[in-house]
């Protein structure tokens, strides 16, 4: 098969020195933001080191296990949502697999799921490690262990999808949000797709199939006859020429950029299906792709809540406290666990409006004038000592990467002198601007 | 203010003291006991400390404190900036005495120091104060001031140095306070008449009747409390009033709970001589007490609520449960103190009591709360909480919480006893309804004989298992009547421990600590620090992540837990009382140590 010119591996030797700007690309999109020593590493790694590690299973430090232990046996035991959001932060900010953090995050958007409705923490945990382990894996065993979730079954009334009285809801979702999107079904497929469903039920807090309630009569969908179940339906779906796109545009619209041309939505769909639906497969090819480190794509995404808060906090501060972090990103509309409908969080440019972008303002101006997320890293604190030129150099490399440029140097280096105070006044002022500068909402 | 100015001034000017060079050997041997009688009157209170050596001493080497500074806490603490520059200043601090802070604590606090307070001379303005301190020997002051005398000019002028009449030497500060210094005295002031009055008062100790010692308030409260404590506060609130020209304390309270723990005990401050403060510190314990004056049984009809008529007055008392956490008992008129609310609170508060009562209005019965309820519950409610064993579970919940329980003292059991059933099984109802909606565990009632008792409880439909339940499972409601009480409590394992102390007490009647042989206590609280510690220990798990979440490390949260449950093991129970007598109210703060 001919090789797609717009999938051409992005070949650094051909389009500039893999620099700290190609490496911040790469790790702002593929993880939550950076510190300076996984900007160096990475840097000095190169990007197929880089990348691989960020795609391959990495051993998780037994600090770090003991931890997420603990923080995950606190959540079950207190049935507290806060402590089960802390939970997922501390594993964002600390897992030494940040880019199954990211997809984690992906899919539930993708899968929203509230535990407004769900209310219970363990079921909202199990859905998140369902997700977890199959979110840079088989999508085909994702959407099919979705369907069986405890938590998704709760929050789209399973219980009421009877055999004399089908609910249409998941039915519906799984068409129109989890597989295909609007406009590749239809109405009739719906409905004969939720008798399908009939009796995907939850019984003690497990997934049950209730034969007296499911209707194993002949079903039509897609314009196939059977005597389908839910997993048959699954499949219908995934074999959907939809599928695929739909995926496609997912994927580019949260990687590579807000609207993604038809032609290269069209090869990574057909990139998606070549692969059966393996994420890792697709996801290397789309990280080494020419198209995702094309100059047009970097600093196209508005950064999410969780990108800022978490990104910045892991440049910033050391160590973090979350309790203030969990309501900080309930303010800044990005509450996980939490997503305000099925749909999940739009994001896009509905994350900035003029009441957001002052919130992301004061959020830079806690961060820096208070302790109330945590005190600034040490190795921050060090920069301090810098001379103001190699100070403003070294911020602007480690927060505006791929901005640098001499207009805003200058700016930053005018403000150093022009504020007064200790050398450590100075630093947290120059700070809190560079946050603030717009091109840090940008990644 | 000035008086905290003074006493900042008292310790600066210990660091940068002087001594007397006069002997004033006389005032020496024969001084009295309290330095209060040296105080000028007029004063509207007075503190006065003594033997603080020993006590600084012990300190100094308790475990305690050694436990304390090899905390990681105190570790953490010590990265402050603050806490840095202060270790810094004590160093040097340390170096220009010739002496550990510990030691000048000792040699110069550890006899006695009184602090009077007087009204300000002019109105509007602030208090005026007199501070007199009294060392051991007269030698160690002239130590100390030859040892900083030398460093006083460094000050720039801002402490001059002159000669009192008298003898001694006078410290003049910049802002105007002025210290005098002979034999084993110092005397502090700003106010130049309270200064010169005090002086005279220490020349003239034969005649004490200058003394405040002889004002009403402080006779009445030396008769009434004795002199010879750690710390003693007297406020003159009868001068206080008069100068205000007012009741001072207000008549209505903002906040019905503090009013029924304490709405009588203020009623009789506004009308008490003095408010009198002492603390007793021992080997092994402590007692607070403040005190005012009167007799409790003729304060107004809107406030006898608090106080229950002779023949029937209830001790506060709390069952001798084997391992209690903690015991609460308040003996009230409660009818009549809710008939009263009008009189004893302010207006913004009684609309909440009437939406109270609508609220209320679904568990009762058509009864109505003040008329029919509170007069079948008698005068006394106890709430006591007890450690659970989960007994009753395949498991335990994640977080284990101590078993709750309120017992009321009914004036009219079986009537009230049908009500509070009626009620236990509302309670189950709505609870039920809610738990449905929320998806948490519900309940079908059942009942049980236990030692003779009908017991109603509510028992989950399911049983549930595992180690890491939801918190709702610590609760399993349960109600029973024991003769006249009839109990509330969030566990059938809790009303059952409460059971079984009640049969036995009513077989050998004890309490969970001693009732005094004088006066009627009638509000009673006791925790248990050690059952704490034991409690809180079975939650380490959740306490640990919180710190965690916090961005502790978590050899740090350990550390710190472990040194909480330590610190907690070392202590003894708390108890806070109220006790009422024929001619004072007390309130006594005791705990201990091991």
């Amino acid at each position: 098969m001919k090789a797609n010119p717009a999938l051409v591996p992005y070949d650094s030797a051909a389009n500039g020195a893999w620099t700290a700007r190609e490496a911040a690309h790469l790790l702002n999109r593929a993880q939550f933001g950076f510190t300076p020593a996984e900007l160096d590493r990475a840097t000095n790694d190169g990007f197929e080191v880089t990348l691989q590690r960020l795609l391959d299973p990495q051993p998780e430090s037994l600090e770090f296990l003991q931890a997420d232990a603990s923080l995950r046996q606190a959540a079950i035991n207190t049935g507290n949502l806060d402590h089960l959001k802390i939970w997922w932060l501390y594993r964002m900010r600390f897992s030494a697999n940040p880019l199954t953090e990211k997809l984690t995050l992906f899919w539930h958007n993708h899968f929203a799921t509230s535990n407004a409705k769900v209310n219970s923490v363990p079921y909202m945990l199990a859905q998140n490690e369902l997700i977890r382990t199959n979110a840079a894996g088989d999508f085909k065993a994702l959407l099919h262990g979705i369907s069986r979730d405890t938590a998704m079954l709760i929050w789209l009334d399973g219980n009421a999808n009877r055999k004399r009285h089908p609910n249409e809801n998941f039915a519906r979702e799984i068409m129109e949000l989890f597989a295909l999107g609007v406009g590749n079904y239809t109405e009739r497929d719906i409905q004969e797709a939720a008798r399908a469903f009939t009796g995907w039920h939850v019984r003690d807090g497990e997934f049950w199939r209730n034969r007296q309630q499911h209707d194993d009569s002949i079903k039509t969908v897609f314009g196939q006859t059977g005597l389908f179940d839910g997993n048959d339906i699954v499949d219908l779906c995934l074999a959907q020429p939809a599928c695929p796109r739909f995926l496609a545009l997912k994927l580019a619209r949260t990687f590579v950029c807000p609207e993604p041309p038809e032609e290269m939505l069209a090869i990574l769909a057909t990139r998606i299906r070549e692969a059966d639906f393996q994420l890792k497969t697709v996801l290397q090819e789309l990280f080494s792709s020419q198209w995702f480190f094309a100059r047009e794509n970097r600093r196209r995404v508005i950064k999410s809540p969780l990108d800022l808060v978490q990104g910045t906090l892991r440049m910033v501060t050391d160590p973090i406290r979350w309790p203030g972090v969990v309501r900080l990103l309930a303010d800044l509309g990005q509450d996980v666990f939490s997503p305000p409908s099925v749909k999940g969080w739009e994001g896009g440019r509905l994350w900035i409006s003029s009441s957001s972008l002052l919130q992301r303002a004061n959020f830079a101006t806690e961060l820096i004038s208070t302790d109330q997320y945590g005190p600034l890293s040490p190795r921050l604190r060090l920069l301090a000592n810098e001379r103001a030129d190699a100070l403003v150099a070294q911020l602007q490399r480690w927060l505006l990467s791929d901005a640098i440029d001499d207009k805003i140097s200058a700016e930053l280096l005018k403000f150093f002198h022009a504020t007064e105070g200790t050398s450590e006044q100075k630093l947290r002022g120059l700070l809190q601007l560079a946050l603030s500068l717009p091109e840090y909402q940008l990644q | 203010m000035q008086i905290t100015r003074s006493i900042g001034l008292l310790s600066g000017f210990l660091l940068w003291g002087i001594c007397v060079q006069i002997t004033w050997a006389d005032l020496a041997v024969t001084t009295p006991d309290s330095l209060v009688a040296y105080l000028p009157e007029g004063a509207i209170g007075s503190l006065e400390v003594s033997q603080l050596g020993p006590l600084i001493e012990r300190v100094e080497t308790s475990g305690v404190l050694q436990m304390v500074l090899n905390s990681p806490q105190w570790r953490e603490a010590l990265k402050q900036d603050g806490l840095q520059q202060a270790m810094a200043g004590k160093a040097i601090a340390e170096g220009q005495l010739g002496m550990s802070l510990w030691q000048f604590a000792k040699t110069y606090l550890g006899d006695r120091i009184v602090l009077g307070v007087y009204p300000p001379a002019q109105p509007g303005g602030q208090p005026d104060g007199v501070i007199i301190l009294r060392v051991d020997e007269a030698q160690s002051l002239t130590r100390l001031w030859d040892r900083l005398s030398p460093l006083l000019p460094l000050a720039g002028g801002k402490i001059r140095v002159g000669d009192p009449a008298g003898g001694g030497h006078l410290l003049t500060f910049e802002d105007g306070h002025q210290a005098v210094i002979r034999d084993r005295w110092v005397v502090i002031s700003k106010i130049k008449p309270l200064l010169e009055q005090t002086l005279q008062n220490l020349a003239l100790l034969e005649s004490k009747s200058v003394g405040l010692t002889e004002t009403a308030a402080w006779k009445q409260m030396a008769t009434q409390l004795g002199t010879k404590h750690h710390a003693q506060l007297c406020i003159n609130l009868a001068r206080l009033t008069e100068l205000a020209g007012h009741r001072f304390i207000p008549a209505k309270l903002d906040n019905p709970v503090f009013s029924l723990l304490f709405g009588g005990y203020l009623e009789l401050a506004a009308g008490s001589p003095y408010l009198g403060m002492t603390l007793d510190i021992r080997e092994h314990d402590f007692e607070l007490r403040s005190t005012v004056a009167g007799d409790p049984t003729q304060l107004d009809a809107a406030h006898r609520p608090f106080v229950l008529e002779k023949e029937s007055a209830l001790q506060a008392e709390v069952p001798p449960l084997k391992t209690p956490l903690n015991g609460f008992s308040l003996a009230r008129d409660y009818a009549n103190w809710y008939r009263n609310r009008e009189a004893l609170l302010e207006a913004g508060l009684l609309p909440n009591f009437d939406k109270f009562e609508t609220g209320l209005a679904i568990f009762l019965a058509g009864r109505d709360f003040s008329e029919d309820v509170l007069p079948m519950l008698g005068q006394r409610l106890t709430l006591v909480s007890i450690p659970q064993s989960f007994a009753h579970l395949k498991g335990k919940p994640g977080v284990q919480l101590p078993g709750f329980a309120l017992l009321f003292d009914l004036a009219k059991p079986t009537e009230a006893n049908d009500l509070l059933n009626l009620v236990f099984q509302t309670v189950v109802l709505v609870s039920n309804l809610q738990a449905t909606q929320e998806g948490r565990p519900t309940f079908v009632l059942s009942s049980e004989s236990y030692r003779e008792t009908q017991v109603a409880f509510a028992k989950y439909v399911k049983q549930p298992a595992g180690d890491g339940l939801p918190i709702s499972y610590n609760f399993q409601p349960a109600s029973a009547r024991v003769g006249n009480r009839y109990i509330f409590a969030t566990s059938l394992e809790t009303c059952r421990q409460l059971i079984d102390t009640l049969k036995e007490d009513e077989a050998s009647p004890q309490t969970i600590r001693p009732i005094p042989t004088e006066g009627v206590r009638d509000l009673f609280l006791d925790i248990s620090p050690v059952v704490a510690a034991d409690l809180l220990q079975r939650n380490e798990q959740v306490l640990h992540a919180q710190n965690l979440q916090q961005g502790k490390s978590a050899e740090q949260s350990k550390q710190e837990l472990e040194t909480l449950f330590q610190f907690l093991r070392q202590l003894t129970p708390v108890s806070f009382s109220s006790t009422r007598h024929v001619d004072r109210w007390v309130l006594e703060l005791h705990g201990g140590w091991k």
